[in-house]
């Protein structure tokens, strides 16, 4: 099955199996480890995966071709002797996209595993809850795998398996602290969350089979070009169902307008797990889905839907980052924002963009994420930035490292989150010169939620590491956290510096995720052409934003004037209120969905299977047919007839008639009995023919 | 037409009419008397087919002996002097029909069956005396002591049944 | 009508007729007695007819006379049962002053 298949396909297969089998080791033989000796483990196993990425990346590299490819495909399951065309099959892919994701995912996954090591354990050292330190790497590895499957994957099919898995091990990190009762709700929450996700996306899977027989990407491209697409359903193509399921998997699991309400929950994992699922890898599973089908869905037509939710999750997650003070959460809704611009830049066409802001956003978010987990860990796991403040004395390299992570996600010049949003930027402006109407709103939240971002991302460093402490205990108590904590958020600060993505155009900025597809040639160079014209009008304007933001924040966080307060209080109180219950959206789901309309519906259909169902088929059956039934046969047949007929009758009254009836013949009258004998003798002599 | 066939004829005729008055004369005593000449007919019969010895053995015994008996107990029951004539009821009908079935299939085989036809042997006077006695010694010697026994047996039996029973006479042990 | 005795049918046929009377006494006679002269034409016709095969048979001559034989015995002991049922008849009378048959229905049931 392996002979003559690319040495870099069984590289690529390596690097899932490493932390599979690191997975199942500590998983069985977990306990054995003593002292939390497990984290070595897992991360020989992820470094490993790493070494080999930074191999196929290498070769990529040095072939320095947009549509690099190398592909591999088995058989999985082959029923096409049944049903023509039931065949799945399985395999790796490796392009510029999956080689540039699989080095930030095990670079990212690496780091992070290396901070985990520490931030897990105690201040002396101990591996927090003994036992359960083994199974975290555990959880932490198997996560790890199949985000890599995911990202190696040539088919939707074992994408859709990894994305499951990935599922279920967010569940267990989430939910880690499991003595906590808000954990384990915020871990339910997440799990059922995408999963209303994933029946979206599973539904697109089962009618893109049901129309192409196929799950491969290769074929998936080569199907749109030769039409097969076009099938109409209402009067739309089966296209858009097919993109709409898939992109709803995605709402799902990166977190967009409607279904962002687990991502904010879920920041009761411990903070690697929040670094790595929701900066680095799962969160960023959904944008490379929709990337991978982009197009379908530009075929489908289902693009304007995408650019709108991405750019209302954008606007309106950054406005409720503004107000948090959990230090996590404040991350949490800053990667609610930036994921809402990958789906906007998807949206609007600029796939580029997407990809680049994904990998940039990555790496400087899992930054922000370890730093905070640093000053969280510092601070005695104290989470709320009403009590920090004046830290960036007491642990100067986490400041100095969230400092670098922040201006790069505020979009100032030479940093890597400047050009990655400036490209999304300059994508959505001239979707919108072309489009016109409504897609200029696209464009007041893209520049807005710019500068918002700016602005609540330094107020996190002024509340945290500026200003006088609040809380003065665990201030005095606060010191700079071991190496193999810090090296990480330092090799993720260089690492979100601009210079690092430019250094060739073609692996971040010049994906070919398909070939054109006909009609839309036209579409996607208009939108190049338009990007390239408004590039120095963006940047001005975004560099304006992120400045003033900064500006802005200083004074008000820093300098105090105008106050917090007096800021506050400029907004009518509905909006306070609005942005205090997330919009309503749990009371929503909770009160309305649920409660109004799930439960009794769930109710309804209970009550019709207990009453009416099961009250006709069984109880009903049972006493009015069943019963009657036994009552005919068992009594009525059985008594009155067998034993009445047969018994008494049969049995008894016959044979005694027939002797009475006989026994007239016996009148004692002798020449009675002589008639009888001549009657008999008559009898046999006609018998024997002699009459 | 020889002699020997009118004779047949003769005791043929006499023998049935007896014979139906035996059946169905009402008066008993007639009925015995015309058993005399049916058992007279046959004795002709018996003697037209050459059974000379036979023929007076049946004349000796029954017309001699068994009438006699039925005569005497006919006289001694009294019903005689009473009833004359005996209402039989609808009792006929079924007695009827079976001795006419019996009497239709009789015939019927008696026509159907081709009989052979010989000669009487013995119509010349050659006595079957000696030939009967050599018999009974001879092959029949065992029946005929057997039907000796029997005699013996009927006898006795008769002369139980028949003695007159007194109760002063069982009273008595006598 | 020649040759009418050489013919075995009219033996047969005679002993027929006795035995259908002698039935028909058997059965609706009134009288005890009259049954037993039923009785006793049957048995004659019964004997009239071995009288009538010995005649006939191939084997006849003067010594095979085993009808002549069997016919005896059918008169010896007609005769002796003459004296029992005559016997018996005196008894029943003696008993109950009635010698119809269907007063003694001792056998009843």
């Amino acid at each position: 099955m392996f002979e003559g298949v690319d040495p870099l396909i069984i590289k690529a297969l390596w690097i899932p199996l490493l932390p599979v089998l690191s997975y199942l080791l500590l998983s069985f033989l977990g306990d054995k480890f003593k002292n939390g000796r497990s984290d070595f483990i897992s991360m020989g196993a992820i470094f490993g995966s790493l070494a080999l990425a930074i191999q196929i990346f290498a070769a990529f590299w040095t072939e320095n071709r947009v549509d690099w490819l190398v592909e591999q495909s088995w058989t999985w399951i082959d029923l096409s002797s049944i049903q023509e065309g039931w065949k799945i099959d399985l395999g790796v892919r490796l392009d510029n996209m999956s080689a540039t994701m699989l080095l930030m995912v095990t670079l990212c996954a690496s780091l992070i595993h290396l901070f985990a090591s520490g931030y897990m354990r105690d201040h002396h050292g101990h591996p927090e809850d003994g036992y359960r330190y083994n199974s975290f790497f555990s959880y932490l590895s198997l996560f790890t795998a199949a985000m890599l499957g995911l990202v190696i994957s040539d088919n939707l099919f074992s994408l859709f398996m990894c994305w499951e898995v990935m599922g279920l091990c967010s569940y267990l990190l989430i939910g880690f602290y499991r003595h906590k009762a808000s954990a384990a709700n915020a871990s339910l929450k997440a799990f059922m969350t995408t999963r209303v996700g994933d029946f979206g996306l599973f539904l697109g899977l089962l009618a893109l089979f049901s129309l192409l027989q196929s799950f491969r990407f290769t074929d998936i491209y080569a199907a749109i070009n030769s039409g097969r697409f076009d099938v109409e359903i209402v009067g739309l193509s089966a296209a858009f169902f097919i993109g709409l399921g898939i992109f709803i998997g995605t709402v799902g699991k990166s977190a967009q307008f409607p279904l962002q309400i687990w991502l904010p929950d879920a920041m009761e994992g411990p903070t690697p797990v929040s670094a790595l699922i929701h900066a680095a890898t799962m969160v960023s599973a959904g944008i490379y889905l929709i990337i991978r089908i982009f197009p379908i869905l530009e075929y489908g037509h289902v693009l304007p839907i995408v650019a709108g939710i991405g750019g209302v999750t954008a606007f309106f997650a950054a406005i409720l980052a503004i107000k948090q003070n959990d230090i996590k959460k404040v991350l949490a809704y800053s990667t609610l924002s930036q994921l809402g611009y990958m789906v906007l830049a998807l949206g609007v066409g600029g796939y580029q963009a997407s990809f680049f802001h994904l990998i940039t956003h990555a790496v400087f978010k899992a930054c922000l994420f370890l730093s905070s987990g640093a000053v969280i860990y510092a601070m005695h796991h104290e989470q709320d930035m009403r009590h920090m403040g004046g830290l960036r004395k007491k642990i100067p390299i986490t400041f100095y490292s969230m400092l670098i992570a922040t201006v790069a996600i505020s979009g100032v010049w030479g940093f890597s989150g400047f050009f990655s949003k400036d490209e999304i930027l300059a994508n959505v402006l001239a979707y919108a010169q072309h489009q016109g109407g409504i897609s200029w709103l696209l464009v007041f939240f893209g520049f807005a939620t710019a500068g918002m971002t700016a602005f609540y991302m330094f107020r996190l460093i002024f509340m945290t590491f500026f200003g006088k402490p609040h809380d003065h205990h665990h201030y005095d108590e606060a010191h700079e956290v071991a190496p193999n904590m810090w090296l990480p958020l330092v090799i993720l600060a260089v690492c979100s510096i601009g210079p690092v993505y430019l250094m060739n155009e073609h692996w971040i900025t010049r994906l070919n995720p398909a070939p054109f597809v006909k009609g839309m040639e036209e579409s996607r160079k208009i939108l190049e052409e338009g990007a390239h014209h408004v590039h120095t009008l963006v940047a001005i304007i975004s560099s304006i934003l992120a400045l003033g933001g900064i500006l802005f924040s200083f004074l008000v966080f820093n300098k105090k004037s105008p106050s917090p307060q007096k800021l506050a209080a400029i907004w009518p109180n509905f909006i306070h209120k609005a942005i205090d219950n997330l919009y309503y959206f749990d009371w929503f789901y909770i009160k309305g969905v649920i409660q109004k309309a799930f439960l009794p519906f769930s109710n309804a259909i209970a009550w019709f299977d207990d009453k009416i169902i099961d009250g006709i088929l069984v109880d009903g059956w049972n006493a009015y047919v069943v019963r009657p039934l036994f009552k005919f046969f068992g009594i009525f047949f059985d008594d009155v007839l067998i034993d009445g007929i047969l018994v008494d009758g049969f049995g008894g009254k016959f044979p005694s008639a027939i002797g009475r009836g006989l026994g007239k013949l016996q009148n004692g009258k002798i020449q009675r009995y002589l008639m009888v004998a001549v009657a008999v003798l008559l009898v046999v002599m006609f018998f024997k023919g002699a009459l | 037409m020889s002699t020997v066939d009118i004779f047949v004829l003769a005791m043929a005729i006499m023998g049935v009419i007896s014979a139906a008055l035996v059946a169905f004369h009402p008066n008993i005593l007639h009925a015995a008397v015309s058993l005399i000449f049916s058992l007279l007919s046959v004795a002709g019969l018996y003697g037209a087919l050459g059974a000379d010895f036979l023929a007076a053995a049946q004349l000796i015994i029954y017309v001699g002996g068994i009438i006699v008996v039925i005569l005497f107990a006919v006289m001694m029951s009294e019903n005689i002097y009473r009833s004359r004539f005996l209402d039989n009821g609808g009792k006929f009908l079924f007695p009827f029909t079976l001795s006419l079935v019996i009497l239709f299939g009789l015939s019927k085989f008696i026509a159907a069956t081709p009989w052979p036809r010989t000669e009487v042997v013995n119509r010349n006077l050659t006595t079957t005396v000696e030939s009967i006695g050599l018999a009974l010694v001879g092959p029949y010697a065992i029946v005929f002591q057997y039907v000796a026994i029997v005699l013996l047996s009927g006898l006795i039996g008769a002369v139980v049944v028949a003695r007159p029973h007194h109760h002063e006479d069982e009273k008595r042990g006598a | 009508m020649s040759g009418i005795a050489d013919n075995l049918t009219i033996y047969l046929t005679l002993s027929a007729i006795f035995f259908v009377f002698g039935i028909l006494a058997t059965l609706t006679r009134k009288n005890i007695i009259g049954l037993f002269m039923g009785v006793e034409l049957m048995l004659n016709a019964a004997a009239l007819n071995f009288v009538a095969f010995n005649a006939f048979s191939k084997e006849a001559h003067s010594s095979w006379l085993h009808g002549h034989i069997f016919s005896l015995f059918i008169i010896i002991l007609a005769a002796i049962e003459a004296a029992v049922a005559l016997a018996i008849v005196l008894r029943v009378f003696a008993m109950k002053r009635n010698i119809d048959p269907d007063h003694s229905v001792e056998l009843k049931g």
